[in-house]
This record gives C-alpha cells, structure tokens and sequence, in this order.
C-alpha cells in the first residue's frame, strides 16, 4: 500500500524537522512548508491526503492560508497546529477539520491525524 | 438594557422566529424581514441600532449587503448567521462590518451573550455622548445667558441668539418669530442654518398656521419627530420637504407670547426631551432680556415727558427800553418778588434784580450786545440764592423785541429747580438702572439699590431695607438695610458724607470694590423674618398684593405689628413690591426716620419705577446665581467625562497587557513544545547516533532562544527612567560599530560615516542609548543578508542632536510599517520582535523621537532626535 501524504506548514525550521522525524516513524510522507506561499505551491502540483497547518506565520497567516487552500480543494482535511490556544474562538477555525495547540506531546497531533484520514476514507 | 432596536434578516421563517423569541424573552421588540433589499429600506430609516442578518446565499453580492450596512450611521452593531457551508462570506463579512457571529442552529444562550456585551458597549458609549451633549447644552445657556446681559440692541441679540444655537448645538435650521399683536401673525426676526438665503426676515404665519403659529397660539412647545406626517405642519418652501423633526417652543412673559424659537432637522426623531427642555430655557432667557429692554426704552419716554413739562412753566419776563430802563414786568415776575407792577415800571434793572444775579451772568453787556446784535443770550442753570427762595435753578434768556420804532430787549426768568430737579432724578435713575444690570453679585447689587433710595442725589430717603421672599421655606426676610442707626448717627454720616462730596459714580465704583459696605443697620433688618402664610402685615399684605403701601400713621396702624415695630420703624413708610416675571419676589422699604420729611407721592411714583427695574436686576443676578451652579454642575460632567475616559483608557491597557502575555506565551510555547518534541524522540532511537545529535543541537539552539527571549523581556519590563550623563554621540556610534564590526564583515556590508565635525555632546543614558544602536544595526545586518550599504549621519539641529542610519536592506512592507513597535511583532522567524518596541521606549523615556521610515525593496530609514539636555 502507498504511504499517504502529509504536508506540514510552518515557519519555525525546528518545529518542521520534529513533525518530519515523528510522523516519517508513523509510516506518512511528509512534505514541509516554510511559508503559506511555499504550502500552496506544493499543493498545486501535488496531492495530499492532510496537511498539518501553522496559524502565526509572517505574511500569509494560517487561516488565510487554510481558506485558499479549501477554495482549491474543499475536501482536504486540514488541522490547524498552534502555539495560539484563543485560536479555538476564532470562529474562522472552524472550517479546519481538527485544531490541536502545540506541545512537546505529539499523541494529540497523531490521533487526530489518524481520526481524519479514516474519516476521508469512509 | 431597554432601548436598542433590532432588526433581524433571515429568508429561514423558523431561524428568524427563534431570534425573534430569544430578543423577545429578554424584553426587545425586534423587527423581521426576510430579505436584503427590504432590509436596507428599513436600515436607511435610522430605527434601528442592531442588524442580526444571515448569509444569505453563497451569491456575490453578500459582501456589498454588509458594506452597505456599513454605511449607515445609525447601526451600531451587526450580527451575522451563518454556518460551516458559508464560511467564506462571513470571514469577509467580517472585515467590513460585522462584529459578532452566530451560528446556525442559533443557540439562545450564546445570543444572549452578545446582547449583553452589545448593550454593554451601547450604554456606555451613549453615556459619553449624552454628557457631552449636556456639556455643550449648558455651555450655549451660559453663553446666551451672558450676552444678553451685555446686549443693548434687540434685533442683535436675535441674530446672536440663533447662530449660537445652530452652532453649538448642532440643529439644522433655527429661526425666532416675533409675534404682531395689531396683524395677528409670527413674523421671522433672525434665522441660521441650513437654508441660507432662501430665507428672508419678514417672512410671517398667521397665528394657528403651522407648527410655529400653533405654539403661539397655544402657547405650549410643539415637538414632531416625523414632521412630514404633522397635521399641523405646513410646508413654507420647497426645501422644507427634507426636514424630518421639528420643534417649536413659545417666547413667554406673563401669559403673553411675545415670539416663537422654533428648530429643524433633517433626521427623523432628531430632538430629545433634553433639547426641548434646553430650548425653553432659552425662550425663558430671551423673554427675560426682551423685557429688559422694553423697560429701559420706558424709561427713556417718562425722560423725555419731564423734559416738556419743563416747558410748561410758568416764567417770568422783564422788558427794557433802549436805554436799559424797565418798560413791563409780567404777573409772576410780581407774583415771586412780592411787589406790584408799579414799583418796577420806568426803573433801571437794578431796580427788579439783584447784583449777585446781575454780575453772575453779566447782564449789563449782555443786554447791550443783544439790543446791537439781536442775537439771543440764553443762560442755564444758574443758581440764585437770594431771591427770596433759597437755592434756585434759572434759566435766563435775553432776546430782542421789536414793538414801534424802537427795539426793547426781554429778559425771560424761568425757574427750573424742579424740573431741574426731576430731570436730574430721571438722569440718574436711568444710569443707575444700566448700572444695576451690570452687577450681577447679589449683595453688591442689593447694597447699590437701597444706596440709591437712601443718597442725596437720587431719592434721599433717610433709611431703606430690603426683604426678598424664600419660595421653599414661604417666608420674606429682612436681607439688608442701609442708612445711619440712630439720629446721632445720622448727623455725623450725612456731614462726613456731605463734606466728601461722592458722586454716584464713585459711590458705584467703591460699592463694586466692596470699599463700603452695608452699616450697623444690616443687623435689625436681618432679624426680621416674616411666614408668609401666618403673618399679615404691610409688609407681606406687598408680596400678597403686588401693591405699594404709604402709611403715615404707623403707630396706629393694625398692619404694623410687633415683628415690623422692632426695626425702629417710623410713623411714616413706604413699602414697594420688588417684581420680576409677574412676581414679587420682595420688598423695598423705605422712611425717613430722622428728618420725618414727609414722603411725597411723585418720590412713591419714582420709586415703583425704580423698583420694578430693581426687580429685575434681582432676578438678573439669581439667574446668573443659577447659571453659576449650573457652570459647577457642568464642572462636575467634565470631572465624570474625564473619568470615565481615564477609565477606558485603563481598560485598553488591561487588554494590551493581556495581548502581551498572550504573545509572550506564543513566543515561548513555540520553542518549547520543539524542545520537548526532540527530547522525547531521543530515548526511543538512542542507537541512531546522527539523528541524536542532531537533535540535540536543535534543543541546544532552542533553548538559546528561549534565552534571548527571556533577557528582552527583562530589558521591555526594567524600570526605565534614564541615567543621563554628558556624552559625545559620535564616539558612541564609534564604539557600537567596533562590538558589531564581525557581523558587519560576514555580512558584506560597507558602512560609511558622516559625522559631525565637532563633537556632538548631549545629556543620555550611555548604556541605554547604546542598546538602541546595536538594535537599529542588527536589524539593518539582517535586513541586508546579501550585502548592502549603512550609512550614519550626525548632525545637530536646533536643540537636539540628530543620528539618522540609511540601510539599502529590504525595507518594511507598508501594511506593517503601524505595527513594528508593537512588542512581539516580528516578520522574522528567529527575531523575538521586541527590539524596536524597546529602542522606541528608550528614546521616548530621553524625550526624543525615533522615526522609522521604509520602502520596501529599497530601504530603510531610522532617525533618531536626542534632546541635547
């Protein structure tokens, strides 16, 4: 069976790395983005099964990045990964299908990973 | 919470219904359509202050729908409906009008919520609004107030009146109708506003025509907020059709409506009960100062009257031949020297007059210039003792008469003592009236009335008091009294005053500097304290009757009782209503204790006219009493304005220290959860040594951020009171350049320096300042990471010293370039976006500037001015 496709959006380098090496164990195929520029460029040419999205990046934030990203797919799952827990009255959130606050914890991040891609699946 | 009115638009009946019984449940009525267009029409009336409006369908113009609603002034908050499938409509609707969102199914306690903190915010910024607008209600009163005092000219005070209303209160149109009695119409006197010169004076309603000849016939305020819909209404002109309120209030004094203020606005239920209430203070005002004026042209009639009863006197004639010897002398000339007309005839003129008289006038010259000439010589004013009466005023006139062939000369006597006497009165009473309006402390007023009906060139009474009536307490007490106490007094006052010769002018000036002040008498009369219901005496039988009283048997009198007999009164008094506005607000008392001249009844009939402009003058002062609380209570709003200002102005700071914390917890928690991520992952993959220390570096690097992070917050949050010293600025710039110099190289960048040639010394922190520098320079390395140029300026200008460092890095985007002092604001991923917010607070604790200017792909300029002490 192929791998599915993870693209991780964020701007801090060192965060990227971690979600890279931690989600490559759990058996995904992991993309990352620096920029939501650089993010919707990929997912332009490529197909992605989720992406992991950063709100507080220099330019082109989160959600604005989260609302060109459904405009081009709607279907996409998208969890919304951030250091910004008010993030979750935002009600511009809500069209993430998962919303999870960093944390040196990852099981957060993996479970609703898994909870959306089975959801897409069915 | 009451007040605000809703309008919900929802094509769904049953989601408009669920709104419409939450608002209901909590005690709003609101209003439901179910389309946009309908929507706008009702928004466009301006009844609404709330719009509760759905996203309707995913069509384009949804945006354009909010942005109109945007556009209305009235709506203050707008809710939007929405659900997950329209999710995109109402992130935008968000950026142009809408505050808060709902959700569908519309949850009623998350409704309610919004109610709350939407009333919260409406009540307080009405709060402000409505004190404001109370501020500059009283400040036109008290403005209006003061100029009418000071206004001679009616028709100036009009025009004064309407252009302070248009301009401090704000009201469209404002125009003031005087009322023709003889016509039966309001006729336009003044007008300012809207319409400019369609409008013209003289424009006139018949009374019952329009809401203006209604209130003048009615004599009550009429007040429309829908006035295209007011049966009593007309429409004037054609512009008219645009005025929406209108409000029209009467000019009233004493049941009479002497002209109409009337106001126009264009919006719908545009004046408050406030605006109405203000309005007739105003008319009240206007009434008060019209009267005023009406008196003083009074005044000046009974003036003129004196002046032709002069004329009428009889007068004495004396007629001489050419050779100055006595030809006829008439009737009264008999009459007044006591002998008959046979004594006189054939005599020289030293016969008929005295030398004193003679030589006064120089009659002898004169009457031979007017036989040679024929132009008459007419002498005024002279005083004449001796002629048989004492102390007389003449008026002597020598003229030419031709009778036959010869001419004859008359000598023309008239004695003006008492016209003279009563003009002199009239003189005086007229300027003492002027002066009276223009002392508006009460006892200083008092103190200059009863001076006058006590001194010798007014009324010259020996003794006058004064009792004003207490409204609440129903009572007229005694409030001042002037002249001697006793007869001993009495002889030794009128010598010293006599002997220092006061006019009323310096009598005035002294009473006004508080140089005299009200005698021993002040006492006696302050003691006297009347009930108004209980007591009946001649004084409160005046305020009772609004009569004047003249007793001259007051020892056995029954109005004269116990209360009024322990003031030393004497057997003769006069007792003057004081009245103000159809009232008695007091009494004038006034006798003659000492000298028991008796009071005649042309002194009574001065008095009352002196008294009804004493009244007034009184009531002149209590208003301005009035105004004066009311300028303490207009204090007092201001005290309350600006608290509750302090208090918001508290509240932003809560909440920007919040969104700091805020942005300090998302600084630290990025780092931090990287840490913990890698730190975890190290136990489980120990064996894959590259991968372990990579991993380590990456904490190691993390956690040196968390570092750096912390020390600018220490710096942000350091007391920062400068420790200013003398230092040269461009050593300064030297020495920072050396710390960086190694950034500088490896970042290829060229400085180059163009500093001032003196020293340039001013008074700063050194170590502070410094900070400032390497903040500056390290955003310029970073902003120019393949290279570039820095060039630093100094300079100094005025009395400060300027340093200006020009980088040709990327420069700062304009939509950022508000944001870049705020603390944490970074576009940088490894910046902590706190070193222009600190190196800003730094030169604003030195009372400088630091100005950034940038053009993005160009550069950036960062000028920093230093005061040099």
């Amino acid at each position: 069976m192929q791998k599915q496709k993870i693209l991780v959006v964020d701007d801090e380098v060192n965060q990227a790395l971690l979600y890279e090496q931690e989600l490559t164990d759990e058996g995904y195929e992991i993309h990352l983005a620096n920029s939501g520029q650089e993010a919707l460029k990929l997912a332009k040419t490529n197909t992605y099964d989720l992406v992991v999205l950063d709100i507080g990046m220099p330019d082109m934030d989160g959600l604005e990045t989260l609302g060109r990203m459904l405009s081009m797919d709607n279907k996409l799952p998208v969890i919304l990964n951030t250091a910004y827990p008010s993030y979750k009255d935002n009600f511009m959130s809500w069209a993430a299908d998962a919303y999870v606050v960093k944390s040196s914890d990852l099981s957060e991040l993996k479970t609703k990973i898994k909870e959306s891609l089975n959801k897409k699946r069915t | 919470m009451a007040g605000l009115r809703f309008l919900i638009i929802d094509p769904d009946r049953n989601s408009a219904d669920t709104i419409n019984d939450h608002l209901k449940s909590i005690g709003f009525l609101p209003v439901c359509v179910d389309n946009a267009e309908q929507g706008l029409q009702l928004i466009q009336t301006g009844d609404f202050e709330v719009v509760i409006a759905t996203i309707i369908s995913p069509i384009s113009n949804d945006i354009d729908f909010f942005k109109q609603i945007a556009l209305s002034e009235k709506i203050e908050e707008v809710v939007v409906i929405t659900n997950p499938k329209h999710k995109k409509q109402a992130i935008e609707a968000f950026g142009v009008s809408v505050w808060a969102y709902l959700l569908t199914p519309v949850d009623g306690d998350e409704l309610k919520a919004i109610v709350n903190r939407i009333s919260g915010f409406s009540c307080l910024s009405r709060d402000v609004t409505d004190k404001a607008k109370r501020v500059s209600h009283l400040e036109v009163i008290n403005e209006i107030a003061r100029e009418a005092l000071l206004q001679e000219d009616s028709d100036k005070l009009m025009w004064l009146i309407v252009r302070l209303i248009h301009e401090k209160l704000n009201f469209y149109n404002v125009n003031i109708f005087e009322i023709d009695d003889r016509e039966k119409r309001a006729v336009l006197k003044a007008f300012a506003g809207g319409y400019g010169d369609d409008l013209v004076v003289g424009y006139s309603l018949r009374l019952g025509e329009g809401m203006v000849g209604w209130t003048a016939q009615n004599r009550q305020s009429l007040l429309s907020g829908d006035a295209q819909n007011e049966p009593r209404r007309i429409q004037g002109f054609d512009f008219e059709k645009h005025v929406h309120s209108e409000l029209s209030v009467p000019i009233m004094f004493n049941d009479r409506v002497l002209g109409v203020l009337h106001v126009e606005s264009g919006e719908r239920h545009a004046f408050s009960r406030d605006d109405v209430m203000v309005l007739e203070t105003l008319a009240d005002q206007i009434s008060l100062t019209l009267e005023k004026m009406r008196l003083s042209h009074e005044l000046l009639d009974s003036y003129e009257l004196g002046a032709s009863v002069n004329d009428s006197l009889p007068v004495s004639i004396i007629i001489l031949n050419q050779d100055l010897m006595i030809n006829y002398v008439n009737k009264t000339f008999c009459e007044i020297s006591g002998r008959s007309r046979e004594e006189f005839i054939n005599k020289p003129i030293e016969h008929a007059l005295s030398p004193e008289l003679r030589n006064t006038i120089d009659l002898d010259n004169g009457l031979r210039s007017v036989l040679k000439t024929g132009n008459s010589i007419i002498h005024n004013n002279i005083r004449h003792a001796s002629f048989s009466h004492s102390d007389k005023i003449l008026s002597i006139s020598l003229v030419r008469v031709r009778s036959g062939e010869s001419p004859r000369v008359m000598i023309l006597i008239r004695d003006v003592t008492e016209t003279t006497e009563k003009t002199y009165q009239l003189t005086m009473l007229r300027e003492i009236s002027i002066a009276m309006q223009g002392i508006l402390e009460r006892d200083k007023l008092l103190h200059l009335i009863l001076t006058c009906v006590t001194a010798g060139f007014a009324f010259g009474f020996n003794r006058a008091f004064i009792f004003l009536v207490d409204e609440k307490r129903k009572e007229l007490r005694g409030i001042m009294g002037v002249g001697p106490k006793t007869r001993d007094d009495a002889y030794r006052i009128w010598s010293e005053l006599t002997g220092k010769g006061f006019t009323f002018h310096e009598y005035l000036d002294k009473i006004q500097k508080g140089e005299i002040l009200p005698g021993e008498l002040q006492d006696l009369v302050q003691e006297a304290v009347f009930d108004l219901d209980s007591t009946n005496n001649i004084l409160t039988q005046t305020v009772n009757s609004g009569c004047h009283f003249h007793i001259n048997n007051a020892w056995d009198n029954n109005g004269v009782d116990e209360g009024m007999r322990r003031m030393n009164i004497s057997n003769e008094f006069v007792t003057i209503p004081l009245i103000a506005k159809n009232q008695v607000i007091g009494v004038l008392f006034a006798d003659n204790a000492y000298s028991e001249k008796p009071i005649t009844h042309e002194s009574i009939e001065v008095l009352t006219m002196f008294a009804s402009h004493a009244g007034l003058a009184i009531e002149n002062a209590r208003i301005l009493l009035d105004l004066e609380e009311k300028v303490s209570e207009l204090q007092e709003a201001y005290i309350e304005l600006e608290n509750t200002h302090d208090m918001l102005v508290r509240n932003e700071k809560l909440a920007a220290i919040g969104e700091v914390s805020a942005r300090l917890a998302h600084e630290i928690r990025n780092p931090l959860s990287t840490i913990g991520g890698f730190a975890k992952s190290i136990p489980n993959k120990c064996d894959n040594k590259e991968r372990t220390i990579r991993n380590a570096n990456i904490i190691v690097e993390e956690v040196e951020r968390l570092e750096n992070i912390l020390t600018n917050v220490l710096d942000f949050s350091k007391p920062s009171v400068p420790k200013k010293t003398l230092h040269d600025i461009n050593q300064l710039v030297k020495s920072t350049l050396s710390i960086m110099e190694s950034d500088i190289v490896s970042n290829s960048i060229v400085v180059s320096l163009d500093l001032s040639q003196e020293k340039l010394e001013a008074e700063f922190d050194e170590t502070q300042i410094k900070q400032v520098l390497i903040n500056v320079i390290q955003n310029a390395v970073n902003a120019m990471s393949a290279g570039g140029a820095l060039e630093i300026i100094t300079y100094q200008d005025n009395n400060e010293v300027i340093l200006a460092l020009k980088d040709t890095g990327n420069g700062i985007p304009e939509q950022y370039l508000d944001d870049i002092f705020e603390p944490f604001f970074t576009t940088r991923t490894n910046g902590t976006g706190l070193g222009l917010s600190i190196s800003n607070r730094i030169v604003q604790n030195h009372r400088g500037r630091f100005e950034v200017k940038s053009k993005e792909g160009v550069g950036t300029t960062v000028t920093i001015a230093l005061p040099i002490r």
